[in-house]
């Protein structure tokens, strides 16, 4: 079989040619280094080609992991075809890199991606030279747009070993990597002479102009307020709110619910009667936090999941009635997983990954990332981080695979333990501001000051503790774009896919175990056992132990239960207890599935060492907040 | 938190743990010898003892220093906004210089000042680089091109 190589600076488009010649997608931003993994896929022109997307590498000689990752991958593949992938924009250190993978021996061929963007910076490539001095095919290709694919294909028989005339200094093995480095560069100047050409255009495009206000220290201040205002808006008001309201009211408790109840009912017939509730669902459209416009409404008798059994049952009525309650009662997976899962998790990480992806794709996070440069360096980090925190936002587990793409161990470390600390996941943060409309706007300027001021503080502190070196900040910034719907479509629903196949199992598992503790009656043990921190240090209602105990398997479970008592019909919690809860559940370990990830990235001695840490944290502080509080007669 | 027993490489600047030495299986001074082997660039130094680290970290100078250049040379800190200038001399370790140098940012390259605050921006060719104020400060262009 026969493999294909794709190579290349990062953000140059190597995961969009891949997904062009294979039809499988990998996710693609416009921020460079997000592909971390190989990933192998069979072609779609030739069913005995295989195409391997690689991480993009600046220096292949360099000890970087990713590079030795490429190094590796050249070494190891027999009959082999590389394609290096060149910013056409940035031909000299594309050559940089064309040289120093030339050394592998393998035949190649050169893409130079995104020509349009070339062309409209007024600049052109004599490719047909370029291509005579090389000794390889040079292909003009636009990879978003799927021009210049089927030449980059017909060429691939055609790929051959680089034959040039290079200095002879280059030819020797054991020069230093910065000196051959350098004499590379002058010999590409050489050649960049007789192939390419620049007439600058007479006015910057409204693009470039936008990218330059963005890193701008007032215009992009402000910019980065909007940006916030409108993550608030979408995902904190309308995601959080409309579709959640739409999804938890309108579709489950007035349709599947009731649908799910009588099915069971049916199929498992034990003498019972559901009670029936009368639920109003109110479409509307937020404004403020506490203004809306509400555009109509619809009422609904339902039946509820709660019933009266007086009859005695027989052995097998009693079965059913286990299996009946398992699916649709109280704890049922159905009536409560699921519906937990699909009706208040999956609007409010569906809107947050399609403005994540949306920023990603206009190239704003990079800027964002010399915006905040000198806040992250305080925490020994650099701007670098600011990827994995954002990301952190949507999803934590996905955020601790993205801390890969910082350079140091110790910058990885510190990334991890506040992501588990502090960064609140979508699903959270959206439940955590649902209950925060319950109180005044001083409780959330509260709880905002605090997040950061422990952020702070623990990055601080992590940064004296752990030893290691913090790397320099060099980044490249990409030009701004605009963003391909079908990308960002493709994006959100592949990030959508990996998370709920995470969430839904973890979903099932917490409620099931919830229903087995309260028919065995172990919840009230439970429930017992925790009363000094639950009662009296943190002063909250007993019941909530339950909260914290779904909470160890994702704490966003954990604070929708917290959601559901402080909002129903007859709240179990007063606002000051709102206040506690909401603190606690912030400094939880964010979710199983992020410890291990933890575990699988760092050792198990760091995951065990941060998740102790942010559970001590979390009862420490929330029982602190409380006392400070009543102290203060809040 | 306790970190496992992690090493720099003096030379390439590589960092790896210490039990992914590359030093040979079976080799005989296996007890006795204390050098460590780099796996990337295969050199051979001695571990330092963590009490002597100690104390070089608290009596070290954080700042790094750039030994004394001769001549008219100005830091590109000095530039202002949109100034063009040829770059004369890079300051900075080994690992640094280098990864200056995949960006094309070696001495002899055109370079063009973008803007100071919140980082230093400069446009090298058509790519737009992003630097902390540190390693901007080390790097001169010479007078006669400004």
């Amino acid at each position: 079989m026969k493999t294909i190589i794709l190579a290349g600076n990062p953000n140059v488009g190597k995961s969009v040619l891949f997904k062009n010649l294979t039809g499988h997608y990998v996710t693609v931003s416009n921020y460079p280094g997000t592909t971390v993994e190989l990933t192998r896929a069979q072609s779609n022109f030739d069913p005995d080609i295989q195409v391997v997307d690689s991480p993009g590498i600046n220096d292949l000689s360099s000890s970087a992991e990713d590079s030795r990752v490429t190094q590796n991958l050249l070494k190891e593949e027999k009959e082999t075809v590389l394609i290096q992938v060149a910013d056409a924009k940035n031909l000299r250190r594309s050559l940089l890199l064309t040289f120093q993978l030339a050394e592998s021996g393998l035949p190649m061929i050169l893409a130079l991606n995104m020509s349009d963007e070339l062309k409209q910076r007024g600049g052109t490539i004599d490719v047909q030279k370029l291509s005579d001095l090389l000794g390889i095919p040079v292909i003009p290709t636009v990879a978003i747009r799927n021009e210049g694919i089927t030449e980059l294909i017909q060429s691939i028989p055609h790929a051959s070993l680089p034959s040039w005339d290079a200095p002879d200094d280059l030819r020797k093995k054991n020069a230093d990597l910065y000196q051959k480095n350098c004499e590379r560069l002058d010999w590409i100047s050489s050649i960049l002479e007789k192939t390419c050409f620049y007439i600058a255009p007479p006015k910057p495009s409204i693009g470039v102009r936008l990218g330059f206000w963005a890193i701008h220290p007032v215009k992009g201040l402000l910019i980065l307020l909007f940006i916030l205002w409108m993550m608030f808006w979408f995902v904190g008001l309308f995601g959080a709110g409309t579709l959640v309201d739409f999804f938890e009211t309108a579709l489950f408790k007035q349709k599947l619910n009731p649908f799910f109840i009588s099915l069971a009912d049916r199929c498992l017939p034990f003498p019972h009667e559901h009670s029936e509730e009368l639920s109003v669902y109110h479409l509307t459209i937020p404004i403020t936090p506490v203004h809306s416009k509400e555009l109509g409404q619809i009422k609904r008798t339902v039946l509820s999941t709660e019933y009266k059994c007086n009859a005695p049952l027989t052995p097998s009525q009693r079965t059913f009635l286990f299996i009946h309650d398992l699916l649709v009662g109280p704890y049922g997976l159905l009536t409560m997983g699921l519906s937990y899962a699909l009706a208040i998790v999956f609007p409010i990480v569906l809107t947050f990954f399609l403005l994540f992806g949306f920023l990603e794709d206009t190239g704003y996070l990079p800027r964002l990332a010399i915006m905040l440069n000198r806040l992250f360096r305080s925490m020994g980090l650099n701007g670098k981080a600011v990827l994995p925190m954002i990301m952190g936002l949507g999803c934590d587990t996905m955020a601790t695979l993205t801390t890969r793409i910082l350079e140091t161990r110790r910058e990885r470390i510190i990334t991890t333990f506040i992501l588990a600390l502090v960064v609140p996941c979508s699903a959270q943060l959206g439940v955590i501001m649902a209950m925060l409309s319950r109180l005044s706007i001083w409780a959330a300027m509260i709880w905002i000051g605090l997040i950061m001021g422990v952020m702070l503080l623990a990055g601080r502190l992590s940064a004296m503790l752990i030893r290691g070196k913090s790397s320099d900040f060099i980044l490249e910034i990409p030009a701004i774009r605009r963003p391909q719907v079908v990308n960002l479509l493709s994006k959100t629903f592949s990030r959508l896919e990996w998370y709920l196949k995470e969430v839904i199992p973890l979903f099932f598992l917490g409620t099931a175990m919830l229903f087995l503790f309260d028919w065995f009656h172990i919840l009230e043990k439970i429930a017992n056992l925790m009363h000094p921190i639950v009662t009296n240090w943190l002063g909250l209602p007993k019941q909530m132990a339950n909260a914290f105990l779904i909470g160890f398997l994702r704490r966003d479970f954990g604070a929708v239960y917290l959601l559901k008592a402080a909002t129903g019909r007859e709240p179990l919690l007063d606002p000051h207890q709102i206040f506690v809860s909401i603190v606690t559940i912030t400094f939880f370990l964010p979710c199983i599935a992020t410890f291990f990830m933890i575990a699988k990235e760092h050792g198990k001695k760091i995951a065990v060492s941060i998740g102790m840490f942010t559970l001590v944290f979390a009862f420490l502080s929330g029982g602190l907040i409380n006392h400070i509080g009543k102290w203060l007669g809040l | 938190m306790n970190t496992p027993d992690y090493k720099l490489c003096p030379l390439c600047g590589f960092e790896f743990e210490k039990d992914d030495t590359a030093c040979a299986h079976g080799c005989p001074f296996n007890e006795v010898c204390h050098l460590i082997r780099c796996p990337s660039c295969h050199y051979e130094f001695h571990d330092q003892p963590q009490t002597l680290s100690w104390f070089q970290k608290f009596f070290k100078k954080n700042k790094e220093t750039c030994p004394p250049i001769k001549g008219n040379y100005q830091s590109i800190l000095q530039m202002k906004d949109g100034e063009e200038g040829t770059v004369a001399v890079i300051c900075a370790h080994g690992s640094r210089k280098n990864s200056l140098a995949v960006f094309s940012l070696v001495p002899g390259s055109k370079i063009r000042m973008l803007q100071h605050t919140p980082a230093v921006l400069i446009q090298i060719g058509e790519t737009q680089l992003a630097l902390d104020t540190e390693i901007a400060k080390n790097i001169f262009i010479s007078p006669a091109s400004s």
